[in-house]
């Protein structure tokens, strides 16, 4: 329970009590003052009274006293005046049918005293307050009851005795209004005084509890390890003096522990992916790296057991809980999409202070461009091979193929066609003359490790390039689109074999489109990780390369030609010239879509 | 005389004198009465100068024709008002007090009213101003009127009319103390109000 909520409960009852017993108290002193000012005023009078009537109780003369009675009665506003004698008879009474009745007193005392008094008593159902004031006379002067006479006083002339008292009523309801006015006045006036308090005081307690709160919501932020959480100082109080010592005790801790803060920083940012699982194997943290690679947002992963969400690792999380750890298991994750995206997975446990498991954490690798780099440098290894190989074999071919070609074109002179020897000469000269293409190709290939660059503007090597497949692209009612980036900053390369790329990026997209289509070639300026490249792509609209074979078409003589109608190094030699320049090339391919897009540096 | 307001006196002394009265017609008087407190059946009278002699016998005329039973009380000397009103305890059901000068005093006031309150007995008068001082009604004759009433005399006689030897005003100004009344239990008719009253004769 709040503190404030204690003080409530527990003050304001006492503070209303209070409030209560001094309204209580203040009322009976107003109460006792009002009574003692009419009573005060009254006697004066109700003496004076009884000095005037001496003679009217000697003489027991009713027509005496009422005089002085009624001039009492009028200037006191009396209800009544009532001369009684010791024995209690009324001698006189302002109500003259009350004479010579017994006055029989409201507290039931039957003989009125004979000292000064008053009291408070209820008339017909009206606060009245009744005044008592006796009468004394010389002894011997009253009438024949005077043994009944009280000796009150004596003087040097002699004894004085009691002739008996007169009796003045006042009302009250007036003075009692007043009075209950003044307890209503004073109960508000109290009521807004404590008010004014409380709301005071809970204000002063706010003002001492907020810096407290704060404290608290501090310490429990360095509670769950951010430490360095500090607090406003609010004066040079005590309180002050606390937020000080705090705010200096959550930096020291911050430069002497590793906060939770700084550890979930490291942990979140850090570029491996991570995932830290629970001694369950319920996964408790996953960090950016990993989300990005896992393609799934972190709510997903969190509070899971990590072999539900990735039922693959299960077999690595036990050998890890068993061996303490696991490391660089192969492994596939499904991404939302279908993609297997091929991973290294990683897990060691961890343990607290008392030896007992803690966690496990996961590392893993995305393997996916790792395995990219493989397949080039397969494929690359591949081409230098048959580069070396195309090389000595043209060489060695290309002298006896000449002789044979020599001959056959020789002895195709002098043959007629009608000679039975014709047709098989024509068979061998066609023959000896697509090796010698074949021949030529190899040579070219192997020719393009010497690559003697020099500054070049791409767009117009292209558009050189471009002239040479113009005829055979209007042939095949191909449409040739140019796109060419403006002012694009030199590229070097050799300028033939820039050429020879898009001849036979064109030559291949024109073979794909089977007599109508579009062909776009185009230019562009690519700025990547403060790299300048220029972007050569060559695009079609025709059939597309099916996906099985698109890891395929770099290699030295793949073909899907027909046999005779393509040598299978086109493409190679692309990638050869692409790469001896220090770029890439990659396609992306789908029916009615295939482009290629070769990197140059800038 | 019984508070006159004037006296008319022919040139011939032998001739009868005809008096003015400040005291409202006793029809009058009684008529009112009856609107104040219908239950009204018997009435006492103060009297103690002989000078309203002529008006209590006019009263008890009228009275008898209001059907109202009409008690005298004589009180003889000024200190004996007392025994008076003891005398009167349980006998009327209201209190006439003429505007008698024996009877209207600081103390007698004290006393008819403690009297009043304390037999619930309402005391009426036709001294304006009483009900400040325990009178429950007044039913009073105004100056005003007292002069109009001795010149309209004055024209009858001239004109050679006789007039009665006491004539009395008819228009009335009466005055209630709704608290005296509520203190000694009286109810007043709801269409009974302060105001001036012209009463027929």
């Amino acid at each position: 329970m709040r503190l404030q909520t204690r003080f409530a409960i527990a003050f304001v009852p006492i503070l209303f009590a209070a409030t209560a017993g001094t309204v209580w108290q203040a009322s009976k002193a107003v109460h006792k003052i009002v009574i003692e000012e009419a009573a005060g005023r009254a006697n004066g009078r109700l003496e004076e009274l009884a000095a005037e009537s001496v003679a009217g109780f000697e003489g027991r003369s009713e027509s005496l006293l009422l005089p002085g009675m009624t001039a009492a009665l009028v200037r006191e506003n009396a209800l009544y005046v009532i001369a009684i004698d010791p024995a209690g008879e009324i001698l006189a009474h302002t109500n003259v049918t009350k004479k010579g009745g017994r006055y029989r007193d409201p507290l039931g005392v039957t003989v009125p005293t004979a000292r000064p008094s008053y009291h408070e008593i209820q008339r017909e159902g009206q606060p009245v307050l009744e005044l008592s004031w006796p009468v004394n006379g010389k002894a011997g002067a009253a009438h024949d009851q005077a043994e009944e006479l009280l000796l009150l006083n004596a003087s040097a002339d002699g004894a004085l005795q009691n002739l008996g008292q007169l009796r003045m009523g006042i009302p009250l309801q007036r003075a009692l209004q007043t009075e209950r006015r003044i307890a209503r006045e004073l109960a508000l006036l109290l009521l807004v005084t404590c008010g004014l308090l409380l709301g005071a005081v809970f204000l002063l307690l706010r003002g001492i509890l907020l810096p407290v709160q704060r404290l608290v919501g501090a310490a429990e932020e360095i509670g769950l390890g951010r430490y360095g959480h500090t607090v406003p100082v609010p004066s040079a109080t005590e309180l002050g003096n606390l937020a000080r010592s705090f705010n200096r005790m959550s930096v020291a801790l911050t430069q002497t522990t590793v906060s939770k803060d700084f550890l979930d920083n490291i942990l979140t940012h850090m570029i491996e992916p991570l995932i830290v699982l629970e001694p369950d194997g319920r996964i408790r943290m996953v960090n950016q790296a990993a989300l990005q690679v896992l393609g799934r947002p972190a709510d997903t992963f969190l509070g899971q057991p990590l072999d539900n969400v990735w039922p693959e690792c299960q077999s690595a999380l036990q050998q890890a809980q068993f061996d303490g750890s696991v490391q660089d298991r192969e492994m596939k994750w499904v991404a939302p999409g279908g993609t297997a995206i091929p991973l290294l997975f990683s897990a060691s446990v961890f343990r607290n202070k008392e030896d007992y498991l803690a966690g496990l954490i996961v590392v893993f690798k995305d393997m996916r461009e790792r395995k990219k780099i493989e397949g080039e440098m397969v494929q690359s290894a591949k081409l230098s091979a048959v580069g070396k190989l195309a090389s000595g074999v043209a060489h060695e071919i290309n002298n006896p193929l000449g002789v044979i070609l020599g001959f056959a074109e020789s002895l195709l002179w002098d043959l007629k066609p009608e000679d039975p020897m014709h047709a098989p000469l024509r068979s061998i000269e066609r023959e000896a003359v697509r090796c010698k293409n074949l021949v030529q190709a190899l040579l070219t290939f192997s020719r393009v490790s010497k690559v003697e660059p020099e500054p070049l503007a791409i767009n117009s090597a292209v558009e050189e390039a471009l002239s040479l497949v113009q005829a055979q692209a209007r042939v095949g009612n191909v449409r040739v689109v140019r796109e060419f980036a403006p002012e694009l900053p030199a590229v070097r390369g050799n300028r033939g074999q820039i050429q020879q790329i898009v001849i036979n990026l064109a030559n291949n997209a024109l073979d794909a489109m089977h007599e109508q289509g579009t062909l776009t070639i185009g230019t562009r300026l690519l700025q990547e990780a403060m790299r300048s490249w220029v972007v050569l792509s060559v695009t079609d609209t025709g059939e597309g390369i099916p996906e099985e074979i698109v890891t395929r078409i770099f290699e030295p003589f793949f073909t899907t030609k027909p046999v005779g109608q393509g040598t299978g190094l086109g493409l190679g030699l692309v990638h050869e010239i692409v790469e001896k320049h220090g770029g890439t090339i990659e396609v992306e391919s789908r029916p009615g879509f295939t482009q290629f897009r070769v990197k140059l540096p800038a | 005389l019984h508070g006159a307001g004037a006296v008319l006196a022919p040139a011939d002394r032998g001739a009868p004198s005809i008096q003015v009265s400040m005291m409202p017609a006793p029809s009058a008087t009684f008529t009112a009465l009856k609107q104040l407190q219908p239950a009204l059946r018997r009435i006492a009278v103060l009297s103690a100068s002989p000078g309203y002699d002529g008006y209590i016998r006019d009263l008890r005329k009228e009275a008898q024709s209001a059907g109202i039973a009409l008690l005298v009380q004589k009180v003889d000397g000024k200190d004996a008002l007392p025994d008076a009103l003891r005398r009167l305890e349980g006998k009327a059901d209201a209190l006439w007090v003429p505007s008698d000068p024996l009877l209207i005093n600081e103390k007698n006031l004290v006393l008819l009213s403690q009297f009043s309150q304390s037999s619930r007995v309402p005391i009426y008068s036709p001294v304006a101003g009483l009900t400040n001082r325990g009178a429950t009604a007044t039913l009073s004759v105004s100056y005003k009127e007292i002069g109009r009433l001795a010149a309209d005399t004055a024209q009858q006689v001239l004109a050679g009319h006789r007039m009665p030897s006491d004539v009395y005003a008819t228009t009335i100004d009466l005055a209630i103390s709704a608290e005296t009344a509520s203190k000694i239990g009286l109810q007043i008719p709801p269409d009974v109000h302060d105001g001036t009253l012209q009463v027929q004769p």
